[in-house]
């Protein structure tokens, strides 16, 4: 049963007005730019009329003007076009990394944090040493021996990746099965199956909210700095993080084109990182600031 | 004889993580495609009368044995100190690795000393000044200086400092002992890159515990007192704020490392990072399994020193 209040007064716009400002600006902003990122993921043609493989000589590494705001790069093709094209790939790997660690960390968690003393320390060891070892290094090691595709970045990314949604649902499960609730539903006859899937599962799923666009934030960055050392998605498939790697041999004569590739890559970060933190606040009340 | 007890504890689980390390360092390679013997040969693989010097050279490198015996054999001869020797330079493992650790140390120490001052400073006036502007303005650059690519903030460094004003170099690496001054120069903007990312990390730590700690009763306590407010900050508060930080220094030793591994690349220091990555392109078996367990253990090790410094620092702390 949820309280809501009473709505009664108001035309239907200034209902839905009172409601848009209700969110707030801060999730508002978080919303728009979530939308636009999502269309320019699937329809890249509506916010840019050229083809982000286009091949011209006579416009090679120009400078910002109208018609190309961002400059073109070495092939002569729109910089934003590029960066418009690539966000699709972008997002699904830091999308599918998420997802991916979840896949591997929900379960083991719940596991663990169930499960007796040696059954949790082994996943708990295998847990710190993915965690202890220097992320950046297990990802070379790891994308130079598998290969440059999407799929395999996303999985190796998703596999660092685990550690911390393990060791969260682990302590949410371990603290929430010590509650009341869970030792009526344990006398009460609920299968244990059951009361992880349908009882602790959802009374965890608060902190792991705040938790996925964080790491889909630090997917990009990885990404980024993986392509960077030439361990990016291979042609011609593309991402911000190659055409921050393309653009670093220029970055002498046409300077404008590493720093818009970068600055996307950092709106987009900082973006999820605030939108972690806005989940993590309405989330938690101990950390809700007040209203100014 | 608690904290010995303890001690002993994590050193066991500290053996127990390297093993996982050492196992999967000898697979990684392994499993995957690419044969050293033919890198190593290079084009004259290809030729029909090469198999003769293939399989001659599988038996020097002992890959012509089954994978638990070479496991086996790398892990008798790591017990004595021995981690072999490069099958494309022939230099010792060891040697190469400590070529490649000054720089990668010298950008970490760096990073360190300049952010965790500076960290301590922000993080406690953005929690006392909390919810003012102060507080908003730290809270918006920290999450600016994480959402920066490493990368990306040291090439743009480079093209401001570098090539727009000609004031610092772009990179290389001169050891201190050579030349401090030229050493000193050439390591500002990677230091700076890399002490900016872990200052945003570090200030938002001291800003959460910093917050919790000015909310104690013995804070209000002092206040009472009539105890001023810079030493009620930064001597009562600041003490209590900043010891957990050890731990996070420790934990983030191994972000700390991969940052330091970006930036060397696009400094072109020639560090860890750097030797890893070719040694890994080259198959050089002996080298990246070499390399990466000497960096995990240093890793490692720093955690563990953090962990007990810790303990012992704090008397609170006895489970």
């Amino acid at each position: 049963m949820t309280l809501t209040e009473p709505r009664t007064s108001g035309t239907p716009v200034s209902r839905t007005f009172a409601a848009i400002a209700a969110v707030g600006p801060a999730r508002l902003s978080l919303i728009v730019i979530g939308v636009v990122a999502l269309f320019m993921a699937v329809w890249p043609s509506l916010f840019s009329p050229y083809s982000p493989s286009a091949i011209d000589a006579s416009s090679i590494l120009l400078s910002p003007s109208f018609a190309h705001p961002l400059g073109t790069d070495e092939a002569g093709a729109d910089v934003w076009a590029r960066l418009v094209y690539s966000t699709q790939l972008e997002l699904v790997i830091a999308a599918g990394s998420v997802l991916v660690a979840l896949v591997i960390g929900l379960p083991t968690g719940l596991i663990a944090g169930n499960a007796g003393r040696f059954v949790d320390g082994a996943f708990t060891s295998v847990a710190s040493a993915t965690l202890a070892f220097p992320l950046v290094l297990f990802a070379i090691l790891m994308v130079a021996s598998f290969g440059t595709t999407s799929l395999s970045l996303t999985v190796i990314i998703g596999f660092l990746f685990f550690p911390r949604v393990f060791l969260l649902m682990r302590a949410q499960t371990r603290s929430l099965k010590e509650r009341e609730f869970v030792t009526a539903l344990r006398v009460g006859g609920v299968r244990p199956t059951q009361i992880l899937g349908l009882h602790v599962l959802p009374n965890a799923a608060g902190p792991l909210l705040t938790l996925i666009p964080t790491l889909m934030a630090e997917a990009i960055l990885i990404e980024a700095g993986l392509s960077y050392l030439g361990l990016g998605v291979d042609l011609p498939a593309s991402t911000w993080g190659t055409i921050l790697e393309a653009s670093k041999n220029y970055y002498v004569t046409s300077p404008w084109y590493a720093i818009s590739a970068g600055l996307v890559i950092t709106f987009v970060a900082a973006v999820l990182m605030f939108a972690g933190e806005l989940i993590a606040e309405s989330a938690n009340p101990m950390r809700r600031r007040r209203r100014s | 004889m608690k904290i010995m007890r303890r001690a002993g504890i994590e050193a066991a689980k500290l053996a127990v993580v390297l093993w996982f390390v050492s196992v999967f360092a000898f697979l990684a390679l392994r499993l995957t495609p690419g044969d050293p013997a033919v890198l190593l040969l290079g084009p004259q693989a290809g030729r029909p009368d090469a198999a003769e010097t293939l399989a001659r050279l599988r038996t020097e490198m002992g890959l012509d044995q089954p994978w638990p015996v070479q496991y086996g054999i790398w892990l008798g001869d790591i017990l004595r100190g021995d981690f072999g020797v490069s099958s494309r330079s022939g230099v010792a493992v060891v040697e190469l690795v400590a070529g490649a650790v000054p720089p990668t140390l010298f950008l970490i120490l760096g990073a360190v000393l300049i952010a965790v001052p500076l960290s301590i400073i922000f993080g406690m006036a953005a929690a006392y000044f909390r919810n003012g502007i102060v507080d908003r303005a730290v809270r918006l650059v920290t999450t600016l200086a994480i959402a920066i690519p490493a990368v990306w903030l040291g090439l743009f460094l480079i093209i401001i400092f570098s090539v727009t004003l000609d004031i610092l170099p772009s990179g290389g690496f001169t050891s201190p002992f050579d030349d401090f001054g030229e050493f000193f120069i050439q390591m500002i903007l990677p230091v700076t890159t890399l002490a900016i990312f872990l200052g945003g990390v570090l200030t938002r730590f001291v800003y959460a515990e910093a917050s919790d700690v000015l909310r104690q009763d013995y804070m209000r306590t002092a206040l009472a007192m009539g105890i001023s407010t810079p030493r009620r900050v930064f001597v009562y508060a600041m003490r209590n704020a900043v010891t957990p930080m050890i731990t996070i220094v420790g934990v983030q030793i191994g972000a700390l490392v991969g940052g330091a591994v970006l930036v060397e690349a696009v400094f072109g220091l020639g560090g860890i990072g750097q030797l890893l990555l070719s040694s890994v392109l080259n198959r050089d078996y002996q080298v990246v399994q070499g390399a990466v367990l000497l960096t995990t253990i240093v890793v490692l090790l720093v955690g563990y020193l953090a962990d007990l410094a810790y303990r012992l620092v704090d008397p609170r702390i006895t489970e």
